[in-house]
């Protein structure tokens, strides 16, 4: 993937491009709003990194601006202020996802790639999902692993699906509370873990290989 | 501080010098009571001075009147003898209204100027006929009384010339003691007004020294201070009550400040200490076998950490009053979602969930924020699995609470919150003691109480006999 990274503080950009690049990700860097929308016009990247509060323009004016343009770039905003009103205010602007300072590396990197995965393959159109032998059929709501029909809860095969559409990367603990509960904050406990637990129980017992993959503190991933 | 403990000092000691006493007329002077006083001094000094002057009007210029119009009948008998009797009659009928009539004055005078009759001799230099006010000599004082004499002077064929007056000494008393009355009241109603004005002024300004005395207490950092209440019940002690409450308000604001940094000093310290430590560690390779092992161990204190600070900058978001965005939120479904994410956990850890959803629709339909509600929904069955042991027993349930509350309740059958702790768990950072061990951060039901007061309502926390119900009630609509 391609990404640019529009952020003023040094040194959190550099640590976020080594990260973005040991990941395997080519990455610009624009310190300040005027630089960062010049460059998001100039060239074509897969995502883009906006911090809220920038020099020269703010993050927010920026992506609506780029969305003015006709630019549809997926945005991940990266924002200091926490609050769920700037959420909104966020993803109203254009941004495609919001991040509050501080995060997890992994958090951001997972967060990127799926919006990234996302345009790549716009499988919203797609009706079945294909990974490895384990195939899910999004209009009729049924999953089959090697023919073998598995019966899910919706909540389980919201899960999957969410899973299944972000294949070969890491979804987050939070990612997937995002997009299965529509909810923005911390679960205390481990609640996604023993739902994935009894989503395990279906998916990978009783065959040789097991798909969902525990990845140690970011995530969750499936792949074969 | 120094400044506040020695003012009242000074004061007291230059209570009596003079400086400060006209220091303190000022004072008063200035005031909006004494300028209102004033104002209404002279209103009503306006309004007694025109009644006055009608009553003094009516009185001496009725008598005044009176005066003339008999003066002109008397004339008119005069004029009525001469006519018909001559000049004889009329020196007869003169000298017959002159006798022993001592306030009326008839003179008959030739034309040289000689008295012919009356009961008087002609006053000197009155010729003119018409209307003239002549100057008496008092018979008992042998006294001059200028004016004193209203006058007719008719002129007759051949000079004869008639005078008809009036003594109006009297009238002159009368209107005099009246001028002087009005000018006593006045003089004393001056006095009063000023006295009761500035009088006035001094219980407004007493009044209002206790809450500027207050204002400026609190101001130098003494926020127990109140406003002194009279118990009257006035709207001074209404006011004061109000202020009362708002500083009782600021200092609740204040001491939950003070005891939050107090708590993120105490409960971030030590795990901040313990990373630092493993770290350490880290660095020392010869000692630590696996250093990747101690790395993550840190990831997970610094996750914690972070979660710690999350929690408490969403307290306080919840808290400050700003805008956050409102929708109506159906707390039945959002009950349903959030039960069936903990489902799977109490299914876990071998306790039994149970779900009762016994209010639908409008009727358990709260205007609010659906993350903050969920959150809080989140952080009591958390809770409740949190502490109750396996083959507990843990319920949601959602239910009207009359016609226009919703309550959302969470019970457990675990140790419960013992009476004399259940307002302090709302606190932020306070844990039971016999909690220390479990992780958590004392944090929870802080922010669900947040949550609550922000939409409205409130959490009540209630033996289960044995565990805890905890309730939410919402406003509904």
């Amino acid at each position: 993937m391609k990404i640019l990274v529009i952020e003023d503080d040094a040194q959190a950009a550099a640590y976020m491009l080594k990260g973005l690049k040991e990941a395997g990700h080519a990455v610009d860097h624009a310190p300040d709003g005027t630089q960062g929308l010049y460059l998001a016009g100039a060239e074509h990247y897969d995502a883009l990194v906006v911090d809220r509060m920038l020099p020269g323009r703010d993050g927010l004016s920026l992506v609506s601006l780029l969305r003015a343009a006709g630019n549809d770039t997926p945005v991940l905003v990266l924002s200091a202020l926490g609050s769920v009103e700037d959420r909104v205010t966020g993803l109203r602007a254009g941004g495609d996802d919001y991040l509050t300072k501080p995060y997890a590396f992994s958090e951001l990197l997972a967060r990127l790639e799926s919006l990234g995965r996302r345009r790549a393959a716009p499988q919203a159109q797609a009706t079945k999902l294909v990974v490895s032998d384990l195939e899910m059929d999004l209009l009729a709501r049924t999953v089959k692993r090697g023919g073998k029909v598995i019966d899910l809860l919706p909540r389980e095969f919201q899960l999957l699906e969410c899973l299944m559409r972000n294949a070969g990367s890491v979804v987050t603990r939070t990612m997937l509370l995002e997009q299965v509960w529509d909810y923005h904050f911390d679960p205390q406990t481990n609640v996604i873990d023993v739902h994935i637990a009894r989503l395990r129980q279906k998916v990978d017992k009783g065959f040789d290989q097991p798909l969902i993959q525990t990845v140690r503190g970011a995530g969750y991933c499936l792949r074969p | 501080m120094l400044t506040s403990l020695k003012r009242p000092a000074a004061e007291a000691a230059g209570a009596d010098l003079p400086s400060d006493r006209h220091r303190h007329l000022g004072r008063l002077l200035r005031t909006t009571t004494f300028r209102f006083a004033l104002i209404y001094l002279g209103l009503f000094i306006g309004s007694v001075l025109l009644v006055l002057w009608l009553i003094y009007w009516s009185t001496a210029g009725f008598l005044a009147g009176q005066a003339d119009t008999g003066i002109r009948e008397d004339m008119q008998a005069l004029a009525d003898r001469y006519r018909t009797g001559g000049m004889a009659s009329l020196a007869e009928a003169v000298n017959e209204r002159g006798m022993g009539n001592a306030s009326s004055i008839y003179i008959l005078s030739a034309g040289s100027g000689a008295t012919l009759a009356g009961n008087q001799f002609w006053p000197k230099g009155v010729d003119e006929a018409g209307w003239a006010n002549l100057p008496v000599k008092d018979p008992s004082t042998g006294q001059v009384r200028p004016g004193d004499v209203r006058a007719l002077i008719a002129v007759l064929p051949g000079g004869y010339r008639v005078l008809v007056g009036r003594d109006l000494g009297e009238v002159r008393v009368l209107r005099e003691r009246l001028e002087r009355v009005i000018g006593w009241s006045m003089g004393l109603a001056l006095v009063l007004g000023l006295v009761g004005g500035l009088a006035m002024s001094r219980v407004w300004l007493r009044r209002l020294d206790g809450v500027t005395r207050t204002a400026e207490a609190i101001r130098e950092g003494m926020l127990v201070s109140r406003v002194p209440l009279t118990g009257s019940g006035d709207e001074f002690d209404q006011l004061a009550h109000t202020l009362n409450a708002m500083l009782d308000r600021i200092e609740a604001l204040v001491a939950g400040i003070r005891h939050v940094s107090q708590g993120i000093a105490h409960d971030l310290r030590t795990p901040l200490t313990r990373l630092r430590t493993r770290l350490e560690l880290a660095l020392m390779h010869d000692t630590v076998e696996n250093p990747r092992e101690v790395l993550e161990a840190a990831i997970e204190e610094v996750d914690h950490l972070l979660a710690t600070f999350r929690a408490l900058l969403a307290i306080a978001e919840v808290e400050s009053g700003g805008s956050l965005p409102i929708a109506p939120v159906p707390l039945d479904a959002l009950a349903l979602s959030t039960g069936e994410l903990y489902d799977a956990v109490a299914e876990d850890q071998g306790i039994t969930f149970t779900m009762a959803v016994e209010a639908t629709g409008p009727a358990a339909t709260v205007q609010g924020n659906r993350q903050l509600l969920g959150q809080a929904l989140a952080n009591l069955l958390d809770n409740a699995l949190k502490y109750t042991p396996e083959g507990g027993h843990v319920s949601l349930t959602v239910a009207a609470d009359g016609p226009s509350r919703v309550k959302v309740t969470v019970a457990d059958n675990g140790p419960g919150i013992p009476a004399e702790d259940r307002e302090r768990v709302r606190e932020r950072f306070f844990r039971l003691d016999r909690d220390q061990a479990r992780p958590g951060s004392g944090l929870g039901l802080s922010l669900v109480d947040a949550v609550a007061q922000r939409h409205g309502g409130t959490l009540v926390l209630e033996d289960n006999g044995p565990g805890l119900k905890a309730q939410l009630l919402l406003p509904v609509g």
